[in-house]
């Protein structure tokens, strides 16, 4: 069995299981009559795409742990099917299969330790494996205070990534202590970072050492630190630990906004892990800290966070009132284009005030600004007033509450939104303020159209010739432009059909027993059209309209 | 042509619009008319009186009683203004007693006009009274709208006074008046035929602005049928300015100006006025406040349209409340009777009020798409200032569009543009533009300095900061300039013959503008021979350079509103 039988193998059983392969493989390779590690050198496997080795990556890995061989011999063998995954996630597959093989062969670890000690190489840097598979505390501690980074990063990588418990809490965090006097690197910090969550999880009273690593200035632009800084707000717990997470959470709003992957990282890392009460207590820490220390940027990562809570629905609701009937004027403006764009209808419909415990200067702050921010979702905006002051008597309240429906909502939208307000039952309504807006609506809509056409000052066919011409070519232009982006169009071919009202073409395909026979393939064609509805202002005043909306945005009623 | 002047007759609605033609019509038949039809005066049925041979007949005094639309039982017998009443008292009271002197040896024929045609039951009625009432020297005749589109057609748009080529443009004018910019070019056309011919031979010079006249009315009553009024509009107001230039040298000479001229210049004037009420009553005034209305009104999806038509009305409303202000002088000085004086000024007090709503209704109207609309705004300051200041509204309305200038120009987005072609308006509305874009935009600006000067005025200074500011920022290289009428504005500015004045420019946008308004009061004293030298200041006329401003968009002269930002003015700050 040469390297090319292997190979064959390999590829036939792909990514299916096959324990008899595995058993030969290791067997051949231990046996000395076939190696393994020849694998690697074989042009076929060389010159082998990336999918065509994942098929049979997983074997390898599993074979790994059980393969007879010197430090040397299997780092080289998993090096080399790492680099062989590029840069593809799956790529670190194989680092696992080596961390078995250390954990089963525990003085090969514990050479590995001592090789990496005293020279660069290789073996330092595969260290944190041979750590995580030895899985001797004691032994990460004493490397941790190396002076070799590479070597202590490693350590501290083992201790923080969880494979094995900390329990030696008092000894860690002196050693950590020693060390956060000098100076250190980002990676360095968060790596103790990391390592200090594990000691306050089993010992709390050192709060102040993660604190200490806190305070220490980040490199925004590496963000590798944010990433664990987010693990650290997703999972450390508040209540016991306030301080920690308001230090994180500071820490995380110093991330370079321009760093675009590592803000939806941390977004997505935030959101998973976040419950109710969790969500929640963050809010109170953002109201309460933020709005008041910190003017949050349209693009801050905080911004992703905040859509992500969105999808919680009595999160929700108490954002929404909160920020925009609370909130100062200039972050309810960032927190409404954040809302606007993420924001799904349905949700609105479930907010209750009277749990959120609005004043009636919120109300009015909150129903004002939810039509200047969701504007051009008028529906969102109508549910939101409606709502809003369902449960609130104030008279004032629900008189403003008429006025916006009408102006600047239905004096621009009478589609979906006026059916919308017609068809709110008296439950959801109690003060009959739908009813009113579009009685008030129509008797304004009936005096506007009675007035005829002022066809005097109709543009001139000439001019309306140009103005389509030039209208036809900007959405001409436009449309171009966003199929060359479009992400769809880059990934599938298309056919024009010059005539008929289906497309109908024969390929041939492959059949197991009669070779290849010609198969038809039969697309009807399908009428795609998309409609929205302009508001009527965007004709008659766009500008007034622009200042009208920002003004709406920034009201701010006093409380009484 | 026949059948395009008798639908025209059959469409004169109102008893003094068939009033207006005849005189024309007769004069032009050869007849000299000796009293023009008027209101209020008694005149024993007699509308009108001319003398003069027709069809080979002799000499006769002809006395007309003009009368509206078809005539039928009800027209011929009941009431004071019948038929029947009126020819009674032609035989009874004008003819025993107010014939002159001069004319009452001549056979007299009473004739009996109408716009449209008697009916079958009146005819009997008709020939009996003639046959009882006719003697050697009285005879009774009808012109009914056949024979008076005959008598026009032969007459006053006869081949002599309206050539081949006159009459093909007169008659797409009047064909494609739902498309007003391409009517208005043939009657243009037809205009400077005319013109030419009575450069040419001024002895036709009378002649031919009646034939004018009456094309214009055709023009008119066709455009209303249409319910498009706007070429018959533009229509008058060029030849209103065509008459002004063609007699302005005559004016405040020694010699009198040809009469026929002048009373075809007052006639235009009348009919300009007309169209716009006429419209304007129609189609505007009950609308003024509803919110948007009017802006809804334009029906059209494309917002500069919106603008510009939007602009375009209170331009020609301003420009109107205007000569009703200058009518209401002429009156006071005529010293006519108290109620008519009255009556104006209520009317004028209506239209301002009118005016002021539909910009408070209209927001559009905060701020211009592009700068030659700065004509619109002077109109309306001037009308607005000769009509009792309403400094108030003044400031709130240009407050607003210093909010909106500051923003468009902050944001590169919405600043009136100094391009004049519709298609580069559009362009310049294309969303947020470049700085090069915004740049060559925005060469000049005539809209800030007149903003800025009447918000230094009024100490306001957020508004001025934010000029300033805007200016500073992002108008660097924009010409702030204002126009000023020059020497050589006489020969040009009425037909818009040549470029004329000077522009003014390096006005500087300043936080205080202090110095704006001391350049601006020096250039105003410095320039003040040049438009008193024109015709129209000279004569009183005054409003006719503001028309020719609206009709070639010309900024409004800034000597019209300068004195009202006079350092002596109590109701605005002192500097």
């Amino acid at each position: 069995m040469n390297s090319d039988t292997i190979l064959d193998d390999l590829l036939e059983v792909g990514f299916s299981e096959d324990s008899e392969l595995k058993k030969k493989i290791i067997e051949n390779h231990n046996a000395g009559s076939n190696s393994i590690f020849c694998l690697v050198d074989n042009p076929r496997f060389i010159e082998m795409d990336q999918y065509s080795f994942f098929s049979f990556q997983h074997t390898l890995c599993e074979v790994i742990p059980a393969l007879d061989a010197n430090v040397e011999q299997i780092i080289d063998f998993v090096v080399a099917l790492v680099a062989k995954g590029g840069t593809d996630g799956m790529s670190g597959q194989p680092n696992a299969g080596l961390r078995n093989w250390f954990s089963i062969n525990t003085d090969a670890a514990m050479t590995a330790v001592a090789t990496a000690k005293s020279q660069p190489g290789l073996i330092r840097d595969n260290l944190v494996f041979a750590l995580e598979g030895l899985a001797d505390e004691a032994v990460c501690w004493e490397l941790v205070k190396s002076e070799v980074i590479e070597i202590q990063l490693s350590a501290l990588t083992a201790l923080g990534r969880g494979q094995f418990p900390v329990v030696e809490a008092d000894i860690g965090a002196a050693i950590l202590l020693s060390q956060i006097e000098q100076p250190l690197d980002e990676r360095l910090l968060a790596s103790f970072v990391l390592v200090a969550v594990k000691i306050i999880e089993s010992s709390p009273q050192y709060e102040g050492l993660l604190s200490e690593l806190l305070v220490r200035p980040f490199d925004p632009v590496k963000g590798i630190a944010h990433f664990t800084l987010a693990g650290v707000i997703s999972e450390a717990p508040i209540s016991e630990n306030a301080r920690i997470f308001e230090l994180a959470l500071k820490q995380l709003l110093n991330v370079n906004p321009e760093h675009k992957g590592t803000s939806a990282r941390i977004a997505f890392e935030l959101g998973k892990h976040l419950t109710s009460e969790r969500g929640r207590a963050i809010v109170d820490f953002v109201r309460d800290y933020l709005f008041k220390n910190k003017a949050l940027r349209s693009d801050d990562p905080l911004m992703g966070f905040i859509c992500k809570l969105m999808a919680n629905r009595k999160l929700f609701g108490y954002l929404l009132a909160d920020w925009l009937g609370r909130a100062a004027v200039e972050n309810s403006a960032l927190l409404g284009r954040a809302l606007a764009k993420s924001v799904e209808h349905s949700k609105v419909l479930n907010l209750d005030t009277s749990e959120i415990g609005l004043e009636p200067a919120h109300c009015m702050n909150l129903i004002t600004r939810a039509c200047g921010h969701f504007f051009t979702k008028p529906v969102l905006a109508a549910k939101i007033v409606i709502h809003t002051v369902s449960s609130i008597e104030e008279p004032e309240v629900h008189h403003l509450a008429a006025n916006l429906l009408v102006d600047p909502l239905l004096s621009n939208y009478a589609g979906e939104l006026l059916e919308f307000l017609q068809k709110i039952e008296a439950k959801d309504d109690p003060h009959g303020i739908a009813k009113l807006a579009v009685e008030r609506s129509k008797t304004h809509l009936e005096a506007i159209s009675s007035a005829p056409e002022l066809v005097e000052f109709r543009p001139s066919e000439r001019r309306r010739q140009m103005a389509s011409n030039m209208h036809s070519d900007a959405v001409n232009k436009a449309h171009q432009e966003s199929r060359k982006e479009s992400v769809f169009l880059s990934m599938i071919s298309t056919s024009t059909l010059l005539y008929g009202s289906r497309s109908r073409s024969y390929r041939r395909m492959a059949r197991s027993e009669d070779g290849e026979e010609l198969q038809m393939f039969d697309i009807p064609m399908q009428s795609i059209s998309h409609s929205i509805e302009l508001p009527r202002e965007s004709i008659f005043d766009e500008i007034g309209l622009e200042l009208r909306l920002i003004e709406l945005k920034h009201t701010g009623y006093a409380r009484k | 042509m026949k059948l395009l002047i008798r639908d025209f007759v059959a469409s004169l609605r109102e008893r003094n619009e068939l009033d207006a033609i005849i005189p024309d019509m007769v004069s032009a038949l050869g007849l000299t008319v000796l009293t023009r039809p008027s209101i209020g005066t008694r005149q024993f049925g007699v509308d009108m009186a001319a003398v003069g041979r027709l069809d080979d007949a002799p000499e006769t005094l002809y006395l007309f009683t003009i009368k509206m639309g078809n005539i039928g039982r009800g027209d011929w017998s009941n009431g004071e203004q019948s038929v029947r009443a009126s020819l009674d008292e032609i035989r009874d009271v004008y003819i025993s007693s107010h014939v002159p002197p001069e004319f009452a040896e001549l056979p007299i024929q009473i004739v009996l006009c109408f716009g449209g045609e008697l009916r079958e039951a009146v005819l009997p009625n008709w020939s009996g009274y003639t046959a009882q009432h006719q003697t050697e020297l009285l005879k009774f005749s009808m012109w009914n709208g056949d024979k008076v589109a005959d008598m026009i057609l032969t007459g006053v748009l006869g081949s002599e006074l309206l050539p081949v080529a006159a009459r093909r443009s007169f008659q797409k004018a009047v064909a494609l008046t739902d498309e007003p910019e391409v009517s208005f070019e043939h009657f243009c056309k037809v205009l400077n035929l005319l013109r030419k011919m009575a450069d040419d031979d001024d002895t036709q010079a009378p002649k031919i602005t009646r034939t004018i006249t009456i094309a214009l009315w055709v023009l008119y009553v066709w455009a209303r049928e249409n319910d498009n009024i706007e070429a018959a509009y533009l229509a008058a107001e060029r030849t209103f300015l065509t008459f002004w230039d063609m007699l302005k040298d005559d004016f405040g000479k020694k010699e009198k100006p040809d009469q026929v001229i002048a009373v075809a210049l007052t006639q235009v004037l009348n009919l300009f006025s007309v169209i716009f009420e006429n419209f304007y009553d129609a189609k505007v005034a009950a609308f003024v406040s509803v919110p948007q209305a009017l802006a809804m009104a334009l029906r059209t999806q494309n917002p500069i349209d919106v603008n510009l038509g939007m602009f375009e009305l209170i331009g020609r409303l301003a420009l109107h409340i205007i000569w009703q202000n200058w009518s209401l002088d002429k009156l006071i000085k005529d010293d006519v009777e108290v109620d008519e004086i009255a009556a104006r000024r209520k009317r004028i007090d209506t239209l301002v009020t009118h005016l002021k709503e539909i910009v408070n209704n209209n927001q559009v109207l905060n701020l211009p798409v592009c700068d030659r609309q700065v004509t619109e705004i002077g109109l309306v300051l001037v009308a607005l200032v000769y009509s009792g200041r309403h400094y108030d509204f003044i400031e709130n309305w240009f407050s607003a569009m210093t909010m909106r200038l500051w923003m468009t120009g902050t944001r590169r987005s919405g600043f009136p543009t100094s391009k004049q072609a519709y298609r580069e308006i559009v362009l310049s509305r294309n969303g947020r533009l470049t700085d090069e874009e915004f740049n060559a935009s925005t060469k000049g600006s005539t809209i800030v300095p007149l903003v800025a000067a009447w918000m230094a005025a009024f100490g306001n200074k957020e508004a001025s900061s934010r000029l300033a500011q805007v200016t500073e920022k992002r108008l660097a290289h924009t010409t702030m300039q204002t126009w000023l009428v020059g020497a050589d504005s006489e020969a040009n500015i009425y037909l818009d013959q040549n470029e004329h004045g000077v522009a003014l420019t390096d006005l500087k946008i300043t936080e205080t503008g202090a110095e704006l308004l001391e350049i601006l009061r020096k250039a105003s004293n410095d320039t003040k021979s040049d438009l008193d030298g024109l015709s129209a200041t000279r004569t009183g006329f005054y409003p006719i350079i503001l028309l020719a401003c609206r009709h070639w968009h010309l900024p409004v002269p800034l000597q019209f509103w300068i004195g009202a930002l006079g350092e002596d003015n109590p109701p605005l700050a002192q500097l």
